[in-house]
């Protein structure tokens, strides 16, 4: 038989549940600007009723109480959203890389590679054409300058870019250290809490913002244990499990796209880290394609330059500094005896004054085919690159588009479960405040009952 | 669907962005007037602009080079018309030499004016083009090429043709080779001042004048030749100059935005923008707060 009492603790367990709904709804919208929080819902449920007689058993309800808070998420969707981000992460460094590579080559502008080889070619075009004037060797020379200098100088920020890469990469292996241990330290407080019977929905937020950061940096994958905890993959390689965070390996290859320790050598086929691995692959290979212009200009123009004489009665004299085996663009620059006189420019084997039969073989080379250039053009060869460097960066950019428009898409599905909406809050607030009120009407009721009753017998 | 707070703010800001953008890279396209700045932006169209802006560059220099051929030509030209002149007088010399009338102090006087001539006819010999090179030493042109030796020319160049880069795998020659003619007429010139000496009226009617005559043929056939050259010039000049303005046109069709286009474009991205702002400006502004007597 339920006591005279029963009524009040009824009306103040509700207005408990109500207050407290109140507080979750409050902390959603405290929350409306968290990157990552995921709403939070009341679940009531009735209390198990107090069986009375009276006249036949009867079941009385006791009132309402808080089943669990609940946050409202689909795994599904997560899991979906954390692939995209290793692929947006990947897009998105390999779009900035791609425009910081193609910035170092000032094409088409006017003022990089391309134009100082035409000034090159038609320098020794000009010296054929009038090999009596003193200025013509000169501009042969200053002309020949610029074109080092510029191909050593692109050569030089590539290798630059390349360094930087290198350091943003184990920059890259820290954090995902970092968050290693971010999410070690966070699973171990969820396991502890679950432990106690508590749900922890917060600090599952935080960590699950923690996995979803590390799969912007390389390809993750997890899995939910039954005690709350996350286990936390890339591919072969365990970042985070039970016994807590496994030491990032440090060493990384760009060739073969791995991270290696004493205990294995493992890929990494997505995310930033791999976008970081290609870049610097990327680099290595403009790089290259500098070294073999580079190379093919000094081959080629001190093949004819050393055969002749010059107007100081010399002869092999290279026109670009040479060694074998050839040092590419790295040091690429003019012979030591040309910077210091251009007099000792070649323009023909006879070494007469009107003489221009060298300079014009040499002003021929422009529309000469290499067959270690792949039988084209310098020229050519330069422009297929900057034009390589161009589709590159376009391509990266459209991903990153594309992907943005699909992130955008799971995003939308996910902030439509999980995010916090004011207006369904305020709905909300006005639901629990309006519940609240009733309930404390109800323990007004219960209470005067109570009065009446106390009075009838003190009469 | 369900909307949340913080992804609709998003949402509009994303689109608010991204109409910022395009504005931004329309009102770019019309201020700087390029179409491509970056490869990115036309990978095809760069590889296109480079190589007609190098193809371009060298045309440029073959003009400039016919330029400098023309100077030459011209000097040679001009060098040769003065000779033309002075054989010409000589030729009238040696007319009047020949003729009974003439009594030997006036032909003393003409073999006078003959050592003139020829003194003249070493200068010419020995013009100096633009640059500074002897036009009738060939290659050897860095120094004086002709000198007076006993009663005669040496000549100390050689017969190889002065040539300019005149297009891909194109040459033209731009000089006249002064052998044999300059020490010929030399020696022409000096049997007509010993003919005129020795008044060898005969000599000088039956041999002097008509080697004069042969002489002013041969420096008309090479002014001839150097006329020819100088016209090539003109026309590869002006083919050049032609061929420049069609890349010039080519590759601004490329690089550069239609500008009508180009502001069309920038009306719309505008138009877009604000009304991204507009939607935005009211979306932020619906909020069941506002409809909750408090």
């Amino acid at each position: 038989m339920p006591g005279s009492f029963h009524g009040i603790n009824m009306a103040s367990n509700a207005l408990r549940a109500f207050q407290r709904a109140l507080d979750v709804t409050g902390h959603n919208i405290s929350n409306v600007d968290t990157p990552g929080y995921t709403r939070q819902t009341v679940e009531f449920r009735d209390n198990d009723p107090t069986k009375f007689w009276m006249g036949g058993v009867h079941a009385l309800g006791n009132g309402v109480t808080i089943g669990s808070v609940n946050r409202i998420r689909d795994s599904f969707l997560e899991q979906r959203k954390l692939q995209a981000t290793g692929d947006t992460g990947k897009f998105s460094q390999m779009a900035e890389s791609m425009r910081n590579i193609q910035s170092l080559f000032l094409e088409p502008g006017g003022s990089g590679i391309a134009d100082s080889m035409d000034k090159f070619f038609n320098a020794w075009s000009a010296l054929s054409s009038n090999p009596n004037e003193p200025t013509a060797r000169m501009q042969v020379q200053q002309a020949g300058t610029t074109l080092a200098n510029r191909i050593r100088t692109t050569y030089g920020a590539l290798g630059d870019q390349l360094t930087h890469t290198n350091q943003t990469i184990t920059d890259t292996l820290n954090q995902v250290q970092n968050l290693s241990n971010q999410i070690a330290e966070l699973n171990g407080q969820i396991r502890q809490s679950m432990a106690e019977g508590m749900t922890p929905n917060d600090l599952m937020d935080l960590r699950d913002k923690a996995v979803r950061d590390m799969g912007q940096l390389v390809d993750v994958h997890t899995y939910e244990q039954p005690d709350g905890t996350v286990n936390v993959f890339m591919n072969q390689l365990t970042l985070v499990d039970s016994a807590g965070a496994v030491p990032t390996p440090l060493t990384f290859n760009t060739t073969t796209n791995t991270i290696s320790n004493s205990t294995g050598t493992f890929d990494v086929r997505s995310g930033r880290l791999r976008a970081l691995f290609e870049s610097a692959e990327q680099v290595k290979v403009y790089q290259g394609n500098l070294d073999s212009l580079a190379n093919e200009l000094r081959t080629q123009i001190n093949g004819i330059h050393s055969t002749g004489t010059n107007p100081l009665g010399n002869t092999g004299v290279n026109f670009f500094n040479d060694s074998l085996p050839q040092t590419g663009a790295l040091d690429f620059d003019l012979d030591p005896a040309i910077i210091a006189n251009s007099e000792a420019i070649v323009s023909s084997v006879s070494g007469n004054a009107g003489d221009g039969g060298l300079a014009l073989s040499m002003s021929r080379l422009r529309d000469q085919s290499s067959a270690s250039l792949g039988g084209v053009t310098m020229s050519r060869y330069f422009e297929n690159m900057v034009s390589d460097v161009g589709r590159k960066t376009e391509y990266w950019g459209a991903q990153v588009s594309t992907q943005a428009a699909m992130n955008d898409q799971i995003e939308t599905q996910i902030q439509s479960v999980s995010g916090v909406s004011l207006d369904d809050e305020m709905a909300n607030m006005l639901r629990f405040q309006r519940s609240y009120q009733a309930a404390a009407r109800a323990l007004t009721i219960f209470d005067q009952m109570t009065e009446d009753l106390i009075n009838m017998v003190r009469r | 669907m369900r909307i949340s707070t913080a992804y609709q703010f998003e949402t509009y800001s994303a689109d608010m962005r991204r109409a910022q953008e395009r504005l931004a890279i329309a009102g770019r396209q019309v201020s700087s007037g390029k179409r491509v700045e970056r490869p990115s932006d036309d990978p095809l169209g760069t590889s296109r602009i480079l190589q007609m802006r190098s193809y371009k560059s060298a045309t440029e220099q073959y003009t400039k080079n016919l330029n400098v051929g023309k100077g030459t030509l011209g000097y040679t030209e001009e060098a040769l018309g003065s000779a033309f002149s002075s054989i010409s007088r000589a030729y009238t010399l040696a007319v009047q030499g020949a003729n009974g009338a003439t009594d030997q102090a006036g032909r003393n006087a003409m073999a006078t004016e003959i050592s003139t001539i020829q003194e003249r006819l070493l200068q010419i010999a020995n013009t100096r083009g633009p640059s500074g090179g002897y036009v009738f030493a060939g290659q050897n042109n860095g120094s004086v090429p002709y000198t007076v030796s006993g009663n005669a020319l040496s000549f100390a160049g050689d017969s190889n043709p002065i040539v300019i880069e005149a297009g891909p795998n194109e040459t033209m020659q731009v000089n006249a080779p002064g052998e044999p003619l300059f020490s010929e007429t030399y020696a022409k010139l000096e049997t007509l001042k010993n003919n005129l000496l020795g008044g060898n009226v005969g000599a000088l009617s039956g041999v002097s004048i008509d080697e004069m005559k042969g002489a002013m043929d041969s420096i008309s056939a090479i002014r001839g030749q150097v006329g020819a050259r100088l016209r090539q010039v003109d026309e590869y000049s002006q083919q050049y100059t032609r061929r420049v303005d069609d890349l010039t046109q080519s590759i601004s069709d490329i690089e550069e935005v239609d500008i009508a286009q180009a502001l069309t474009n920038y009306q719309l991205a505008q138009t877009a923008y604000e009304a991204s702002l507009r939607v935005a400006s009211q979306g932020f502004n619906l909020s069941l707060m506002d409809f909750i007597q408090g």
